[in-house]
């Protein structure tokens, strides 16, 4: 990032010293404007730091009862909405906003933090892949094979009920499963940006090659890391959904949205409609937010690209 | 051709070796001791020892490995530690259901995204492209739970058009009934990712240097498209289509649980809750040679489709 800035300041102040009329703005002025440009992204993003601050502060304002199923005993549960219980209560007598905000905790944390890790991990190996080339690029890529050939979700349910379920674990666990896609693409964009005159010229002056992969080649991929970790963080929030609905995701009381959807499997055929339709458009709001973003960064990359010439 | 075939299968070998590996130790090596689980909480050492020795995990890793290669090679999984079934005997009746869904599942998702792609490529940048961009996306973002929770609701409880759930013995019966409402709904998760990327498939091909011959000689709008663009966007389209299997298993295991459908997702669902190492095991290696042999059977379709494959001219 800070070396294309500095590359397109220079490239600007080479400009203003001949046309001193003409200011460019800075690229990431630019590309802020072609994000802003971009209704729906810009709608998504307040969605979705409305529906953070609703889950991460909701709480601290509506208070409810999440931890202590015990303390609802003898009671009615499947209450329908009121006045005591604006979404209702579901099928252990939890109060439905309250849980909302709960699993919108879980769901949003676990979401961000796997698709970080795997972002990591991806970016990693597939520079390493791509850069060194060679054996071990075979080997790296004949293990990506291996594991692209087993449905993720078999090898997330075996890592889970060998390791178990916390919190953390559920972040690892989605994390490892979720790096193919970026590693193929960074491995791509290594082979191709090595042979490029910069690199070279690092290369040339004596540059090892971890500071050719940090320094000059990570930050020419930056737009594919940002798009695909924007899309990865909506995959990891869906892949803890069906974690959650084959009994996998998190332990009773904790809970998050996918476990919700799990326990009220049958509500709508029952009639307890505010058991599914909150949860569903929180989720639907939140994955097509981070889709829509992710969009809108693409295009607003594209922008350094069509500088570049 | 056979030249082509023999190294294709050659570079198989690894793949293989390394899924076999992989589904071994996870099951195997990483995890706890299942006899603990299978024995119950009143179980005395000697029971444990005796469950232990039944199954077989009292011996070396290296001989347990070697037995689960046998059982590979000869198709003989053994019986499932939960229902004392064999296991060969549930995959050959589970496999059925599953096709039921997945096949028609598998050509109608190709169809349909092929033909919305070019659709939207003819008429690229129109209000009729973006719109349908935008609507993918927010289709694709829903989670498949809520589609098949909300579909079952709508389409077999309130308006009654097919059964809520449920398998019947004929095929007939099942592919016009019972498979239509899951058919369908996994139709609506899958398409809008296949179609954004075919879509940049058909793209990437009318920006070439042929198509715009093809018009300077007078070819009509369909004819370039369809003659033309869409050949050789096949070409990454059914590439794509071997690497899509995982995930159909994958959302095999949600929408058959839920439509109590009597396939390889909901016997697996169900040995993972009963902790029946051995059937998730063998459920999971039978699905990655699947996959595997999807792949070579794409890539042996698309050698036949571009020679350039078969001849090895670039990787």
């Amino acid at each position: 990032m800070t070396d294309n800035q500095i590359i397109g300041n220079i490239e600007e102040t080479g400009n203003t010293s001949t046309t001193p009329i003409a200011t460019t703005p800075s690229l990431f002025l630019q590309m802020l404007k072609v994000f802003a440009q971009n209704k729906l992204a810009v709608i998504s993003l307040v969605v979705l730091v409305l529906i953070t601050l609703f889950s991460f502060l909701g709480p601290l304002v509506y208070h409810t009862n999440q931890s202590n199923s015990s303390a609802y005993l003898g009671q009615i549960c499947d209450q329908a909405p009121s006045s005591a219980h604006i979404l209702g209560t579901d099928s252990t007598c939890f109060d439905m906003l309250g849980r909302l905000m709960v699993g919108g905790q879980n769901s949003l944390e676990v979401g961000f933090f796997a698709a970080l890790f795997a972002m990591t991990f991806g970016v990693a190996y597939g520079l390493i892949s791509g850069y060194l080339g060679g054996w071990i690029d075979s080997l790296l890529m004949r293990i990506l094979d291996v594991l692209l050939s087993v449905p993720g979700l078999f090898i997330l349910i075996a890592l889970i009920t060998l390791f178990g379920r916390s919190k953390v674990l559920l972040i690892v666990v989605l994390g490892l499963t979720g790096w193919y896609g970026i590693a193929r693409l960074l491995r791509a964009e290594a082979i191709s940006l090595r042979e490029r005159e910069y690199a070279q010229a690092v290369k040339a002056m004596g540059g090892r090659p971890r500071r050719v992969m940090y320094k000059h080649i990570l930050p020419n991929a930056i737009s594919s890391i940002v798009t695909n970790g924007t899309f990865a963080i909506g995959d990891s929030i869906l892949g803890l959904a069906s974690l959650g609905f084959l009994g996998l995701g998190l332990t009773f009381p904790a809970t998050d949205w996918g476990t919700i959807l799990n326990t009220s499997q049958n509500s709508l055929l029952l009639g307890y409609w505010w058991e599914v339709f909150p949860v569903a458009i929180m989720f639907l709001l939140v994955v097509v937010s981070f889709n829509y973003i992710g969009d809108a960064l693409r295009d607003a990359f594209e922008v350094r690209l069509r500088e570049r010439g | 051709m056979i030249a082509y075939l023999i190294r294709r299968i050659w570079q198989m070998i690894p793949t293989l070796l390394g899924v076999v590996l992989l589904v071994f130790f996870l099951f195997n090596w990483v995890g706890g001791d299942p006899a603990y689980v299978l024995a119950g909480k009143m179980a005395s050492p000697e029971d444990i020892a005796n469950i232990r020795h039944q199954l077989g995990i009292d011996r070396p890793l290296w001989e347990q490995l070697w037995i689960f290669i046998r059982q590979i090679v000869s198709g003989d999984f053994g019986d499932s530690w939960s229902t004392h079934e064999p296991v060969s005997q549930i995959f050959r009746t589970r496999l059925g259901p599953s096709m039921t869904l997945l096949i028609p599942l598998m050509i109608l998702e190709t169809a349909v995204a092929v033909l919305m792609a070019l659709l939207v490529s003819a008429f690229r940048g129109s209000l009729l492209d973006r719109s349908l961009m935008v609507a993918s996306t927010m289709v694709m973002s829903i989670s498949l739970l809520v589609y098949i929770i909300v579909g079952q609701y709508v389409f077999a409880s309130v308006l009654g058009w097919f059964p809520v759930k449920g398998w019947s013995q004929q095929l007939s019966q099942n592919l016009t009934t019972y498979a239509v409402l899951p058919v369908l709904l996994g139709l609506l998760v899958s398409v809008a990712p296949s179609l954004r990327l075919y879509r940049t498939f058909i793209l990437d091909e009318v920006g070439q240097d042929y198509v715009r011959t093809a018009r300077a000689k007078g070819a009509s709008n369909s004819r370039v498209l369809f003659r033309h663009s869409l050949r050789n966007a096949l070409i990454p389209i059914v590439t794509i289509l071997g690497l899509t299997l995982p995930g159909l298993f994958g959302g095999a295991l949600i929408t058959e649980t839920l439509f109590n459908y009597p396939g390889m997702g909901l016997i697996t669902v169900q040995a993972v809750q009963n902790n029946d190492v051995n059937t998730v095991m063998a459920a999971t290696l039978l699905i990655a040679l699947m996959t595997i042999t999807g792949n070579l059977l794409a890539d042996l379709g698309l050698s036949f489709v571009d020679p350039r494959v078969r001849l090895g001219g670039k990787s």
